[in-house]
């Protein structure tokens, strides 16, 4: 929770917190500007006076080196004119010239005046009167330091104004825009602190329509399923209803028609044998006998067939294992196609499971008989993760399913029959790779 | 992030501290500029490491330059004639060698000057040995062979500016209180103040012994100045002029007919003794008196006379 004033504002202390910071900054600032010029004007001047200093000194010296030189030891004596000489050298600035001998001791009228002398506010500087290596005297001047402290005091003053304008500039401007910001801030926390009520509030009631809407679903989602899997009972109930229903029809075709054709090519043979006995007898007729015996025998296969398309009548009589080994047998005796077959399924299935897959193996087989110029056919149905897997894989032409879509209506049918138990179907071909489909069928259906 | 006002108010202090210091530190430095550059002599009472005497044992004689020529022709003569063997210093001027006397620096004081009421109090004793004619002296290039007093006084004062022959005037002086200088203000009493103007003015050349004087006056086209040391100045190279119509020779000088004359003496502690004594007894001695009239200088006249 964040800190609050008495007031109940939020408490940031961000202004207090720059300017904790920002403050040994702006001081240092300011006394950078304030002392930088001033010391660098005082150093080069104090430099200044004091080469000035030496420089006259050592003029001094020189001048006087000569008399020195002439007279050894008395030279100091010639004080007046000693002192008179050098006191051509108290220039401006440069406040005395003092003589003193090789004891440091000031020559008479030199520095009769030491207190004054002590009270001068001068940089004192220095050059030795030396005659043969040896220093008989020495010359100080005194050069005055009045202006020098003078203009460094001006510049200081100057410069500290300087530097408190900066500071009051470097502080007072982040401050104040701290300050700002930080007001903005505050209401902006104010804005999000109500945000996040509001959010609570709306929290509270979103959970609720959460749950409620989740149940619903959750309601929904049952439904759903219950709805599926009657559909799913329904699909197979409709299923072998069908199947039932073309079994039927496959019976009454074979029972009745089938009967009926097989007794009619008895018929028309026994026909066709007595007008061959007779001779003399019209060709034409018995060429029209076995001419129909033919058309009987067509038909007779053409019922077969339906009865077979109709009411895989095999299943009912030998089940689901020997009635796809038949279908891949009947492939190898058609059309010389070596067919394997792997059955792996240990449960009783529901019939229309069974006539699914079985229909799936008819339409892939007759699908290689027609199309595929395969050479090999394997055949795979095993239960696998509570669903009955069946895969039939061929090393034939092939082809483009992207291609052939919808125009391959044995494909779509196997799908339609596949979805209708809620299985599902992959068929995986290519040109010149073979096809392989596989099915997964659920066995709940069986429940 | 910590807040506390505690924790806030360190860098304030802090940077005060900073701030107060480098000030201090410059206050103090600009404050103290030139303290530590101050000579001994203002800060410790100093004490002469020994006697300044040379250390031998002749007559060492030192003082005004206008004493030294005639001094060192005298003391030539002496070591001839007698035992000793002076030796006669640079110029000191009178009052230095007074001192340098007072000193124990020297024996023999010589002075182009009376003594001061002090100095004789002090038991200094003056023995006058030549009066010699202060010169107005002229370089050897200069047309002029005289001057008046108002002449004089228009050409140190500036107000003459060429020689007759239209040369430039060149006016070399000695430093304020020279025995030459104070001789000339005695006769011509405007002449002090005009000098003293000039010499403030700077608008001279000064001088500050009789040897500078007298290179300077041989070596400057134009040149005039003051000169009195008792040397021929056909010799030195430059010329002396009459004055108001009267040349400095010795005559003159002894006749009083020249105005600037310059007495030159011997100075004692006490009454001169043992070499010191010897030395001015010969400089006294007709030898001596002969020989300073050889060099234009009029010796005094003999006791008794």
């Amino acid at each position: 929770m964040p800190l609050r004033e008495p007031s109940g504002q939020v408490r940031l202390a961000l202004q207090s917190y720059l300017g904790a910071r920002l403050a040994p900054l702006t001081l240092i600032v300011a006394a950078f500007t304030c002392l930088s010029a001033p010391l660098a004007f005082f150093l080069l001047a104090r430099d200044a006076l004091e080469v000035r200093g030496d420089g006259t000194a050592r003029e001094a010296a020189s001048l006087l080196r000569q008399d020195v030189q002439e007279r050894p030891l008395l030279w100091k004596y010639d004080a007046s004119k000693v002192v008179a000489r050098v006191g051509a050298f108290e220039l401006p600035g440069v406040d005395r010239v003092v003589v003193v001998d090789a004891d440091g001791i000031p020559i008479r009228g030199s520095a009769d005046d030491l207190d004054a002398l002590a009270r001068l506010e001068a940089l004192w500087r220095s050059a030795d009167i030396e005659v043969e290596g040896k220093v008989a005297g020495t010359v100080w001047v005194a050069v005055s330091t009045r202006a020098l402290e003078r203009n460094t005091i001006a510049l200081t003053l100057g410069f500290g104004a300087l530097g408190l304008v900066l500071g009051v500039l470097l502080y007072g401007l982040p401050m104040r825009a701290m300050g700002r910001a930080e007001a903005n801030i505050r209401e902006l926390v104010g804005r999000l602190e109500e945000s996040q009520g509001a959010l609570a509030r709306f929290n509270a009631t979103l959970e609720q329509q959460v749950e409620d809407r989740s149940a619903e679903l959750r309601d929904a989602l049952e439904e759903l399923r219950r709805k599926e899997q009657n559909l799913r009972e329904i699909s197979a109930r409709a299923i072998r209803m069908q199947e039932a229903e073309r079994r039927g029809i496959a019976r009454e075709l074979h029972d009745s028609a089938g009967q009926a054709l097989t007794a009619i090519r008895i018929h028309v043979q026994l026909i066709g044998d007595l007008l061959s006995a007779r001779e003399g007898d019209d060709a034409k007729t018995t060429t029209m006998a076995r001419r129909t015996l033919s058309m009987v025998d067509d038909t007779v296969e053409e019922i077969r067939r339906a009865v077979n398309q109709l009411g895989p009548a095999v299943l009912d009589d030998v089940g689901l294992e020997a009635a796809i080994r038949r279908a891949g047998d009947d492939l190898s005796e058609a059309t010389q196609v070596q067919v394997e077959c792997h059955y792996d399924v240990a449960v009783e299935l529901d019939a229309s499971v069974e006539i699914t897959a079985y229909r799936i193996v008819q339409e892939s087989l007759t699908n290689v008989a027609r199309h595929a110029e395969a050479s090999e056919v394997t055949l795979r149905v095993a239960i696998e993760d509570g669903a009955l897997r069946v895969s039939i894989e061929d090393d034939g032409a092939g082809f483009d399913s992207e291609a052939v879509g919808p125009r391959r209506r044995g494909l779509v049918g196997m799908r339609e029959r596949v979805e209708l138990l809620g299985g599902e179907i992959q068929i995986a071909s290519a040109p010149g790779e073979g096809t392989r489909i596989r099915v997964s069928l659920p066995v709940s259906s069986l429940e | 992030m910590d807040d506390t006002p505690q924790r806030h108010w360190k860098p304030w202090i802090a940077g005060i501290a900073v701030f107060v210091v480098v000030v201090a530190w410059a206050v103090l430095e600009v404050r103290g500029v030139g303290e530590d550059s101050r000579p001994a002599f203002l800060t410790t009472a100093l004490e002469p490491s020994g006697p300044n005497r040379p250390d031998d044992a002749r007559l060492h004689i030192a003082g005004s330059g206008s004493c030294v020529p005639l001094t060192r022709m005298l003391a030539g003569s002496v070591m001839q004639r007698l035992d000793l063997s002076p030796e006669v210093h640079a110029s000191i001027g009178s009052g230095g060698g007074i001192r340098a006397l007072r000193d124990g620096a020297i024996e023999l004081a010589i002075v182009s000057r009376a003594l001061r009421d002090e100095e004789i109090d002090a038991g200094l004793v003056y023995t006058p040995f030549a009066r010699v004619p202060v010169i107005v002296a002229a370089g050897l290039d200069v047309p002029d062979r005289a001057v008046t007093y108002d002449e004089l006084s228009a050409l140190f004062d500036g107000r003459r500016t060429q020689w007759s022959d239209g040369t430039k005037v060149v006016v070399l002086l000695r430093e304020a209180g020279d025995s030459s200088h104070r001789v000339v203000e005695e006769v011509v009493p405007e002449f002090a103040d005009i000098t003293a103007s000039v010499r403030a003015q700077g608008a001279f050349r000064v001088l500050y012994h009789d040897g500078a004087m007298q290179v300077a006056l041989a070596n400057t086209p134009g040149a005039v100045g003051l000169h009195g040391n008792g040397v021929d100045p056909s010799l030195a190279g430059f010329r002396a002029l009459a004055v108001e119509g009267v040349e400095p020779t010795g005559g003159n000088v002894e006749s009083g007919a020249y105005p600037f004359v310059k007495e030159l003496g011997f100075v004692t502690i006490g009454p001169p003794q043992g070499e010191a004594k010897a030395f001015i007894d010969y400089v006294l001695s007709p030898q001596g008196r002969a020989l300073l009239r050889v060099r234009g200088a009029v010796p005094p006249a003999p006791e008794g006379d």
